[in-house]
């Protein structure tokens, strides 16, 4: 296959986003968009099933660097599902996005946003990979930018700074290895200071893509800010897919990360602290984007622990649970967005009681949050046990012997996932309709969402399913397996779970438990009222269960937590702002001082031109009496040389 | 041939700016910017013989043995910087147009203005080090007198501040000068370059100072943030764009070119110059003087890719001249399209301008980005081979350092594009919005950021064969 086909993932939306901002027609942009993604996806398709491919321009020649672009198994899986993301979400927008004022940017951004996605992850050149990099910080900055100038402002701020520390990684490791080219399969070891530095720096690139603590604080932010599908594209899926791949890559092709080192015990936390916290804000958010946006920072906590293991087993969790949870995560928020789509509301309070009247959405989102808590049979289970599966591994190997705080981080985090999803299926779903529900359905306006919104639903998860069920057989074989070096053979530690089979008994115990309950209680069944210590509710008491967890808050201890995580104090961004403003002060005063000095300067000649200009008086005595002063002194000085 | 063109080049505004005296108004205008595009045109057609590798060479006024010649030479950096010295000089012409339309004095300001740019021209050509002098120290009274344009008491003391400042440091420039000549009995570059001077490094110490003074850096920098918010839009453009940089021609010339020495403090001078124009321009509020001191910040790095001595840091920072001579001119022009606009150049008094004019936003953001050093605008490329050549030179604090300075860089800028453009909408009130060609400058130079971005690999041709033939 001619090598120039992996150009077309990266040009061809150019092409298409340049159009759509031109051709003035909505309907032209949309079939653009989607005619572009699918394209592309196609593409995507074609390199991911031809062996690695090399391409290499002559580029900035006289540092010896090509634009040179690579396909190998793991940067075209990573391309497979970017572009995969992209057409899904263009199919998606077609009715959400339809009444947006700024309509004319988003396509246009939507296409950039995939080209820079398919370059990173086709680089093959340092360089090359970090200008689409920093590119797609800029385009975060426009999507942001559909929100609220603050917000854009704030997002491109962290990634940004983020993105800067990164290139500094890069040149410490240039220096280091003194090759641009991401070459696989023959790591440094982490050996020197400069190669710690370059590490930790590389690593805080790579999180603050993916969104893990303390690089998230704009997510939680953008979620009811941004139009929905922007969510599910960028922070849900592709800032994910590109941050864990760049995270993966630095473990194992830039640098050895060996286990149960202060470098894995770094990411470690970060991967464990990223799960409880954001986890915990999850519980009681009230607004659906939000409570979403949460877990999508939540489940990086897992992949940065799979990683952070630093054991290939725990290395391909993570980036197994990368994919999982961009599937996952972006059917929650599309199914979220259907859903506000419908009842032009997120907040959980006035929803309630859409499972009969959305049925597919209900059973999507329903299966995605299922995953996402990590329920089997489903995808998220498969992946999360991997990463705990590493943990334990890797707490067997020498000076392990923390592991055991991280496996109850992840499993803690993971029970409270299903809690908060319970949350949000009840209050969503199941619970008794709100006013703006029983609005929507007196006015008949409550339906399904059209099939351009539900396709996107179905696939995503159709995908959660597949991938859980048939783990071994599609996933892990086509995917994970071949991108994740020296992983042992799936026997080894794939023993005893056997998806399939589970999911068999599953489905079989299911079966018969309706078996069951149909033959002997169905005709017991019985609706009631809901009841309150003994008075029958009234029609305006409604429980959505939002406020199930608030107790939680008032823990001792925690109290003060939430406090300080709603007044912002847990921001990082802030944090910047105030270090930036503090140096700032003491550089500008560094300025004025030197600027003081130099106008003092000014002020001595003057003074001094001053003094000598009183000197002259035009009175012809005075200027008598000072020759003769001079006189005297000169002649003092000369007979005094001589007498010397 | 060529040495026609390089003649003309220099000589076509030095003389002709004198006739912008006679001209009546309506031809003035014209005049004034048809010199310096002729003059641009000319250096055009020079590009294709320096990247060959030839040297051009002219000798008008040659005695032997004399300190002075009238003779003017052409390498790959020279026309680098007059390149970049009349493009931006024709932009802020054409803008000055619109701009300048109603204030008086016209016939000075046109005068001045292609003067300055003849002046900076003839910097870059000089072969002769006297001859540099007097076209530097014409640049500096032509500097005086622009900032002091508009003649107020206040605005004249600043004028005065910018020339003395300048001028105390190109004094001990002279006294440099002075220096060598009386060791080696002979101020041509070309003889003095890579000759024996016993005491250079005095004589190199005492120019530094001048070049500092007029490259606005770390601790001769002050005057520059106070000239800009007083002088003409298109003046400040012109001056932060392009005519603070040649004391880095200087350094580039005398330092680089000519001696082949540097020393290691001068990196961190210009890193921490850096790192304070930075934290300055993000505390003012005069959109101007965050702009200036953005451009103390810029020129900063400039200087720390020259001071590397080595290929690849000299070629970042011609790039990074290039870039960045190009977005500061686009920043400078869009401040006079805001100031025109609202009547203030107070950051907490404006807003919401890219609602009414989102052209405009979307070419000052382009700069902007190019400046802070986003991808894939020019500005990306310039700043991280300035700091990859530092660190391949083992210099890791000092890339540490520029990349904080990068992202107070970014901040800043974010701040600055954010008061101006974003939130509430501000009244103008009386004000009449900016014309087509004021906002169609500022456009212009921001989509050429981009494009030196996106075909970096051709705007990078120049700088390469420029440092080849330097080293050759």
């Amino acid at each position: 296959m001619n090598s120039s086909i992996l150009l077309y993932p990266i040009i061809l939306p150019i092409i298409g986003g340049v159009l759509c901002f031109l051709i003035p027609a909505r309907k032209a942009k949309e079939s653009i968009s989607i005619a572009i993604s699918l394209i592309v996806f196609i593409f995507a398709i074609f390199i991911f099933s031809s062996k690695d491919i090399f391409l290499s321009y002559p580029w900035l020649t006289f540092l010896g660097i090509d634009f040179a672009l690579q396909s190998y198994r793991f940067s075209s899986f990573i391309l497979l599902f970017a572009c995969l993301f992209s057409f899904l979400i263009s199919l998606y927008s077609v009715k959400f996005m339809a009444e947006n004022v700024r309509l004319k940017e988003y396509y246009p951004y939507l296409l950039l946003t995939t080209s820079c996605a398919a370059g990173a992850a086709l680089a093959a050149n340092l360089v090359v990979f970090l200008l689409f990099w920093g590119a797609l910080g800029i385009l975060l900055y426009a999507f942001l930018s559909l929100g609220s100038y603050k917000l854009s402002t704030k997002g491109l701020f962290i990634v940004g700074a983020a993105d800067f520390a990164l290139i500094l990684g890069v040149l410490f490791f240039y220096r280091l290895s003194g090759s641009l080219y991401m070459s696989q399969g023959n790591p440094l070891s982490i050996n020197s200071g400069l190669a710690v530095a370059s590490f930790v720096l590389l690593m805080m690139g790579a999180i603050a893509k993916a969104g893990a603590i303390p690089f998230h604080s704009w997510i939680p932010d953008a979620a009811d800010k941004v139009p929905t599908p922007v969510m599910a594209f960028l922070p849900a899926s592709l800032d994910k897919l590109l941050g864990i791949y760049l995270l993966a890559r630095i473990c194992f092709d830039f640098f050895k990360l060996m286990p149960n080192t202060s470098l894995s015990f770094l990411l470690l936390l970060i991967g464990s602290l990223t799960i409880i916290v954001a986890v915990m804000m999850a519980l009681v958010q009230h607004d659906l984007k939000k409570l979403l946006s949460y877990h999508a920072i939540s489940q990086v906590g897992y992949m940065v622990l799979g990683i952070g293991t630093g054991i290939p087993l725990g290395i391909a969790g993570g980036v197994f649970h990368m994919l999982n949870n961009a599937i996952y995560k972006a059917c929650l928020f599309l199914g979220g967005g259907s859903v506000e789509h419908k009842v032009k509301t997120s907040d959980i309070d006035r929803l309630g009681g859409l499972a009969k009247f959305m049925p597919v959405t209900f059973i999507t989102v329903l299966i995605a949050a299922f995953s996402i808590s990590g329920v089997p049979p489903f995808n998220g289970f498969f992946s999360k046990w991997m990463v705990y599966q590493a943990v334990v591994e890797a707490g067997k190997l020498e000076g392990g012997g923390m592991w055991i705080i991280w496996l109850l981080a992840a499993m803690f985090g993971s029970a409270l996932t299903l809690a908060s999803f319970m949350k949000l299926i009840h209050g969503t779903f199941l619970s008794t309709e709100s006013d703006e529900v029983k609005e929507k359905i007196s006015g008949k306006t409550l339906k399904e969402a059209g099939a351009p919104m539900l396709f996107p639903l179905i696939v995503l998860a159709g995908l959660c399913v597949v991938f859980g069920v048939f783990a071994y057989q599609v996933p892990l074989k086509l995917f994970i397996l071949p991108s994740v070096p020296e992983i042992p053979s799936p026997h080894l530690w794939l023993g005893w779970w056997e998806p399939g089979l589970a999911t068999i008994l599953i489905i079989l115990g299911i079966i018969v438990g309706l078996v069951i309950y149909s033959l002997g209680k169905i005709k017991l069944g019985r609706v009631s009222e809901s009841y309150v210590g003994g008075e029958v509710t009234s029609d305006e008491m409604r429980v959505s269960g939002v406020d199930f967890y608030d107790t939680i808050r008032d823990f001792v201890g925690l109290r003060r937590l939430y406090k300080a995580a709603e007044r912002g104090a847990l921001d990082i961004y802030s944090a910047m702002l105030s270090f930036a403003r503090g140096a700032s002060y003491f550089l500008f005063a560094l300025d004025r001082f030197v600027d003081f000095v130099w106008r003092g300067l000014s002020w001595g000649v003057l003074i001094v031109g001053k003094g000598f200009s009183l000197a002259h008086t035009g009175i012809l005595h005075t200027y008598l009496a000072w020759y003769l002063i001079g006189l005297i002194i000169l002649l003092v000085i000369f007979l005094a040389g001589v007498g010397g | 041939m060529p040495s026609f063109f390089l003649m003309g080049s220099v000589m076509v505004p030095l003389i002709g700016s004198f006739f912008c005296l006679l001209f009546p108004r309506k031809f003035r205008e014209g005049w004034a910017a048809g010199i310096v595009a002729v003059s641009f045109v000319f250096l055009l057609f020079l590009i294709s013989p320096i990247i060959r590798g030839e040297l051009i060479n002219i000798d008008i006024l040659s005695v032997a043995g004399s300190y002075f010649d009238f003779s003017f030479f052409a390498d790959g950096i020279s026309l680098i910087f007059a390149l970049i010295f009349s493009f931006i000089g024709l932009v802020a012409l054409i803008y000055s147009i619109s701009y300048m339309k109603n204030s008086e004095n016209q016939r000075e300001y046109y005068f001045t203005t292609s003067l300055m740019i003849a002046s900076l021209l003839g910097v870059s050509f000089s072969k002769n080090l006297i001859l540099f002098y007097v076209f530097w120290e014409i640049a500096a009274l032509t500097t005086w007198r622009l900032v002091g344009f508009y003649r107020e008491k206040k605005v004249v003391l600043i004028a005065d501040k910018t020339f003395l400042m300048t001028f105390l440091g190109s004094s001990f420039m002279l006294m440099g000068f002075s220096l060598i000549y009386v060791q080696t009995g002979t101020l041509d570059l070309f003889h003095l370059r890579g000759s024996f001077i016993p005491d250079i490094n005095t004589a190199l110490f005492l120019i530094f100072l001048g070049i500092i003074a007029k490259s606005a850096i770390l601790p001769l920098h002050t005057w520059l943030s106070d000239a800009h918010p007083v002088a003409p839009s298109p003046m400040s453009a012109i001056l932060s764009g392009v005519e603070v940089e040649v004391g880095l021609l200087a350094f580039l010339r005398i330092f680089v070119w000519m001696s082949g020495i540097s020393w290691s403090w001068i990196l961190s001078l210009a890193v921490i110059s850096s790192l304070i124009g930075a934290g300055a321009a993000l505390l003012e509020k005069d959109i101007k003087r965050i702009i200036a001191y953005s451009t103390v910040s810029q020129v900063g790095y400039i200087l720390l890719g020259f001071a590397l001595l080595k290929e690849m840091g000299i070629i970042a920072g011609l790039l990074y001249f290039m870039v960045h001579a190009i977005a500061k001119a686009s920043l400078f022009l869009g401040a006079g399209v805001v100031e025109r606009r609202y009547g203030t150049r107070d950051i907490a008094k404006l807003g919401g301008m890219m609602k009414t004019s989102p052209l405009f936003g979307v070419g000052f953001l382009f700069s902007c980005f190019s400046i802070a050093g986003f991808p894939p605008f020019g500005g990306f490329y310039a700043k991280l081979m300035v700091i990859m050549s530092a660190v391949k030179e083992g210099h890791l604090w000092i890339a540490t350092l520029a990349i904080v300075a990068a992202i107070l860089t970014m901040l800043y800028l974010l701040r600055l594009f954010n008061a101006i453009f974003m939130g509430k909408e501000e009244e103008s009130g009386e004000f009449a919005a900016p014309g087509k060609l004021m906002v169609g400058c500022v456009v212009l130079l921001g989509i050429i950021s981009l494009a030196i971005g996106v075909f970096i690999a051709q705007a990078m041709g120049l700088p390469v064969a420029a440092v080849a033939g330097m080293f050759k």
